[in-house]
């Protein structure tokens, strides 16, 4: 047959390694999990499975905060996601549900739109003007379901949801139990069941989470990149690929480049130099790995049809002062600092003190 | 060996072990206890079971005549020696010390002259012995893998011969490959000879059974077969100097340093946590234990203001006990609390844990010594300051001139710096320009007899003077954040002739400046360090690290001066002006071409701001003017813009004030600038006029007399009004009517008519 969509979900992807995974896995599960935490674990962070084959790293990082995010649905509690964009919130969210729940369809995707009931339940008009309320009226949403048959369901993006919306989680967080007042009846989750929800920790404040739901859940912050190493390597990859993507001329490799760019993400966002003996200001833009990768193409972009044909220091300075300066008294005043005692002083950096120089 | 010799292999400061130790001891009821440590201390063991000995304390030895060159023993309470120790005492027997005498430790140190105190606290180099072990059963640290072992057996003998049978095979492996390295493998071999010596002393002296506590790693040594005359020849010719010994008081924070722990990998808090759960005995289960420790994080955190509800903590034990589950661990250990607090406590955000992870996991504990105990070696390092520099300790006060140029004034103004570092104040130093390129000091001398209980308190950061004061000025830095306070703290060490200790301090400083808003401050810190580079202080200084740090300052200020100078306060603006000038008379001592034109570009930055305060525009645009940085058409322009509305009468005034103050020359070479003060003076109305007199008075008041003459002569001239307004020229002003303000002026320019 062939393939008429677009892309596969997780389960499909992946399910040789979920069935091998699973055939070798005999330790206890909870109730209504297709496999116990530890294969879970093992799922996610990749190694071999019992009868040998190969199990691919879904998640490169740190062992101990998958390990925090199924024990945490394993107690029942449900968990919150957190991270910056691009630090693969969404991607192990849909792998815990695919491994544990079997499915990872059932998601809600959580905009300033959404009303409860897209979170609860919704009506068939027709049916309930025809008879009245009744069980064969009510319209399902994914969580419905979810409690219904003990599975996971996804909660994307949950902070850009109105926190009147939010809070309808509350009852059911905490009871496992919605109730239906039109029905005088209440759907009570089967064991199984739970929540995973994802927010952007640098847009917390639009729809911040109100105390009483934000207790209900386990938080995992989802950290960038270790190393730098690992980081530039990302960085490069991804440029190269969504470049090639967009169709961009080709130009020079500019691996050199990309390195600075990452080094200064870096020191600017921990605050320190990289040899950690210089304490820096902070700034107020994230400075994510996303953004050191948007700012690669835009020099790209801009050096490929507008600049010299390879990307350099004057391609770069004015989309890492773009990137940088976000607010522009605190943050120039941080840039300032960081070119004066760091970039100038810095061998081989000369050219791109001069450049951003031209620029501010 | 003979059976009535039973060896405990332990692990230093492992709360696992003396729990299990303990347990041994009861159910042994051994005649005499032997336990690893110097023999020097014999006389001192009795006194730990002392009603006044708060643990953590250490025992001290060090060398009669150079008391630096020293060694402790740390114990905290659940140290397994420090249980044995209490165990004996508490049931009247006998206790002795048996490993090699700190004698020979010390004589073999200052050879090596690399004596590495963790080295010595645990097993190996990498740590401790069990640490190696555990890491191999794929445990974060010994005490997890301790536990593990404790909780699938009951505590008692059993576990130490489990323990033996491992360390044996790891020892004989380690032995037959120099895994350890020639020097740690030799010191080894003399250490087991003293303690196989002192066992048979031990068994000969004493008919009942004998328990011996020591490192695991020592155990396969201790059965090995060798005779008497064999281990006498071992250590037959070690050389030995003269030992001291003492009770000292110990801090938690300096047994996560000394036992050679990272910071919060396996901390005292943590272990202390751990010795109550073991305590408690087995009615104490897993759930209460993880219960118990995230209580005590939440009350922790509730101190430091945030809200916990306590069905968080519920679900932060419960969290710990699932991940210690799906690691395959019996009780959940540091990770698992850790991960399980942030995640159901903290919300996932590290910054709260931080807050508390100081007094959560290394505690803020310090020692006491009982009266009762001998004390101690500060005193007696003063004693051989005092005969070295020929100062008495009197009651009576005293004045004492030092210069610093001879040997003798220098050693007596180091010893004198460091004890008021370390709060012995002996000294106070009366000239507060000591230090500052003069060569003399002049101090009052008085001793108080609460000074010695100073010294005492001392202690706890080191066991000689020079030690101590280093120590603590690093302590102080590392808590503040004051700027002023650290900088003070960088000269203070210096004169103390600490420079490593000075060195920490600026680390200290920059870290601090740069998380500073407080522009005027930062300011004020550069003329007292760039003070102490060119003048010195008859001391050798870290030249190289301090201008670094005066640079990071000076481009720190040189990119902050304009955003600290926009609208701010009269007061405010005030004190940021005095700082400026100070600032920047200190920059151009310090001489770094490039600070001085990024300084020059701020300062005109300012000057041209309509937003920056008058009184630091005025200053601004002087300093620009003096430093010949903008032309005269340029200065002028400014000037007579900041004078001209919208500028308000009280703006220009203070604009004015501080533009002028520092010397007449200005109006009298610059007509261009004196035409324009002119001009803005007669335009001002009767009542703006009064209004700022004073402040022009003031203005004035700072011009020599010449000075003022000369203006006074130019105005009268009717000089200034022509060049002011070359359009204006053929209009009415004629002498006669320029001399009807003469004697206004005069009242201005302070000049008697």
């Amino acid at each position: 047959m062939t393939e008429t969509r677009l892309r596969q979900s997780a389960e499909e992807t992946y399910a040789a390694e979920l069935d091998a995974l699973k055939k070798g896995d005999d330790r206890q599960r909870p109730a209504n999990w297709a496999m116990s935490p530890h294969a879970v674990v093992d799922y996610i962070m990749g190694g071999k499975a019992k009868d040998g084959t190969p199990i691919s790293a879904k998640y490169v990082g740190n062992r101990r905060l998958i390990e925090t995010a199924v024990a945490t649905l394993a107690t029942d509690r449900a968990l919150l996601l957190l991270g910056l964009p691009g630090t693969a919130k969404s991607w192990v969210s849909e792998h815990l549900t695919a491994a544990i729940s079997g499915t990872s369809n059932r998601v809600i995707q959580c905009t300033s739109g959404t009303d409860e009931n897209q979170i609860r339940y919704g009506w068939n008009y027709a049916l309930l003007l025809a008879k009245g309320p009744s069980h064969e009226a009510l319209v399902r949403t994914p969580l419905m379901r979810a409690m219904q048959d003990g599975t996971l369901v996804r909660m994307e993006e949950l902070t850009r949801m109105g926190s009147d919306v939010q809070d309808t989680l509350i009852t059911i967080l905490s009871e496992k139990m919605m109730p239906i007042p039109e029905l005088d009846d209440a759907i009570h989750a089967r064991p199984g069941f739970n929540v995973i929800a994802t927010a952007n920790n640098r847009d917390k404040g639009v729809n911040e989470l109100s105390s009483a739901l934000k207790r209900r859940f386990n938080v995992v912050v989802l950290p960038p990149p270790a190393s730098i190493e690992e980081e530039t390597e990302i960085v490069t990859r991804r440029v190269a690929e969504i470049g090639t993507s967009l169709d961009l001329p080709p130009i020079a490799p500019a691996d050199k480049e990309i390195a600075r760019i990452v080094m200064l993400f870096r020191e600017l966002r921990d605050g320190q130099t990289l040899d950690g003996k210089l304490k820096l200001k902070s700034v107020s833009g994230s400075l994510s790995t996303a953004e050191a990768i948007s700012v690669g193409i835009n020099a790209w972009a801009e050096a490929a049809h507008f600049g010299s044909g390879a990307i350099d220091a004057p391609a770069l300075a004015a989309n890492l002062v773009g990137a940088v300066v976000k607010d522009p008294a605190a943050d120039s005043l941080a840039l300032e600092e960081y070119l004066e005692n760091v970039v100038r002083k810095r061998d081989g950096w000369r050219d791109l003190y001069g450049a951003i120089r031209d620029v501010i | 060996m003979d059976p009535r010799a039973h060896l405990f292999g332990i692990r230093h400061h492992g709360p696992g072990s003396a729990a299990s130790l303990v347990a041994a001891l009861d159910a042994l009821d051994p005649a005499m206890v032997l336990i690893e440590g110097a023999p020097e201390a014999d006389e001192l063991a009795h006194y730990a079971a002392l009603p006044g000995m708060k643990s953590p304390l250490a025992l001290l030895h060090y060398q009669a005549d150079e008391p630096a060159n020293s060694l402790f023993a740390p114990f905290a309470e659940y140290s397994p020696e420090w249980q044995a120790m209490l165990w004996a005492l508490n049931r009247g027997r006998p206790v002795r010390f048996i490993d090699w005498p700190a004698a020979c430790a010390l004589a073999a140190a200052k050879d090596t002259a690399e004596q590495d105190l963790a080295e010595d606290e645990g097993g190996s180099p990498h740590g401790d012995p069990l640490d190696m072990l555990a890491d191999v059963a794929g445990y974060a640290d010994g005490e997890a893998w301790w536990n593990a072992l404790v909780e699938s057996s009951r505590p008692g003998p059993e576990v130490f011969a489990a323990i033996e049978t491992a360390i044996t095979e790891l020892r004989t492996i380690s032995d037959a490959n120099q895994l350890l390295g020639i020097g740690r493998y030799q010191r080894d071999l003399y250490r087991e000879a003293f303690m196989r010596l002192a066992l048979r002393q031990a068994l000969k002296d004493e008919a009942g059974a004998i328990a011996v506590v020591l490192g695991a790693w020592h155990v396969p040594a201790l059965r090995q077969k060798s005779t008497q005359a064999d281990d006498r020849a071992i250590v037959r010719d070690l050389p030995r100097v003269k030992v001291e010994s003492a009770w000292v008081p110990w801090s938690d924070s300096r047994l996560a340093m000394a036992s050679g722990y990272g910071a919060g990998v396996a901390a005292p808090g943590w272990y202390r946590h751990l010795w109550q759960l073991h305590r408690e005995g087995d009615d104490l289960g897993a759930q209460a234990f993880a219960a118990g420790w995230q209580s005590r994080v939440s009350g922790l955190l509730r101190e430091e203001g945030l809200a916990v509800a306590s069905a968080s903590t519920i679900e932060a034990s419960r969290l710990a006990l699932a991940l210690a589950a799906i690691r395959g661990e019996p009780t959940p250990g540091l990770a698992e609390m850790h991960d399980a607090t942030l995640a159901a406590l903290c919300h996932g955000d590290e910054t709260p844990l931080r807050l508390v992870e100081r007094r959560l996991l290394l505690g803020e504990r310090v020692g006491a010594v009982d009266e009762a105990v001998p004390q101690m070696p500060l005193a007696a390092d003063l004693e051989r300051w005092q005969k070295r520099c020929r100062l008495k300790a009197e009651d009576l006060e005293r004045e004492i001139a030092l210069d610093l140029r001879t040997e003798a004034g220098l050693l007596k103004s180091t010893l004198l710096h460091r004890l008021v570092l370390i709060g012995v104040g002996w000294g106070r130093l009366l000239d507060a320009e000591a230090g500052r390129g003069t060569f003399r000091e002049t101090w009052l001398l008085a001793w108080s007899p609460i000074l010695s209980v100073r010294l005492a308190e001392a202690l706890v950061y080191g066991v000689t003077i020079e030690q101590a004061a280093a120590n603590k000025a690093a302590a102080q830095a590392a808590a503040s954040t004051d700027i002023a306070g650290l900088a003070g703290l960088v000269k203070a060490c210096l004169l103390a002739d600490l420079p490593q200790a000075a060195a920490t301090c600026i680390a200290c400083l920059q870290a601090a400046a740069v998380s500073s808003s407080d522009i005027a401050r930062l300011m004020t810190t550069v003329p007292t360090l760039v003070s102490i580079l060119r003048y010195g202080t008859a001391r050798p200084i870290p030249e190289e690290q301090l201008s670094a740090l005066v640079s990071a300052l000076a481009a720190e200020i040189n990119a902050g001066a304009l955003s600290a100078s926009l609208d701010i306060e009269p007061a405010e603006a005030d004190a940021l002006r005095k700082a400026m000038s100070g600032y920047d008379q200190a920059l151009g001592l310090f001489g770094d071409n490039h600070l001085v034109e990024m300084w020059q570009r701020e300062l005109a930055m300012i000057a041209r701001h309509n937003r920056a305060a008058p009184a630091v525009a005025g200053l601004a645009l002087r300093l620009l003017h003096d430093r010949q940085a903008w032309d005269v058409e340029a200065v002028a322009a400014s000037f007579s813009r900041a004078l001209t509305p919208p500028a308000s009468p009280a703006e220009a005034g203070a604009f004015v004030e501080s533009f002028l103050a520092g010397g007449a020359e200005v109006l009298v070479q610059d007509r261009q600038l004196l035409a324009a003060l002119d001009q803005w003076l007669v335009d001002l109305d009767d009542e703006s006029f009064i209004e700022l007199l004073p402040m022009l008075r003031r203005g004035f008041a700072e011009f020599a007399i010449s000075g003022r003459q000369r203006i006074l002569s130019l105005v009268g001239s009717g000089l200034v009004a022509d060049r002011a307004s070359p359009s204006s020229a053929g209009s009415e002003l004629s002498p006669e009517f320029v001399e009807q303000a003469l004697p206004l002026l005069r009242t201005i320019l302070g000049i008697e008519a």
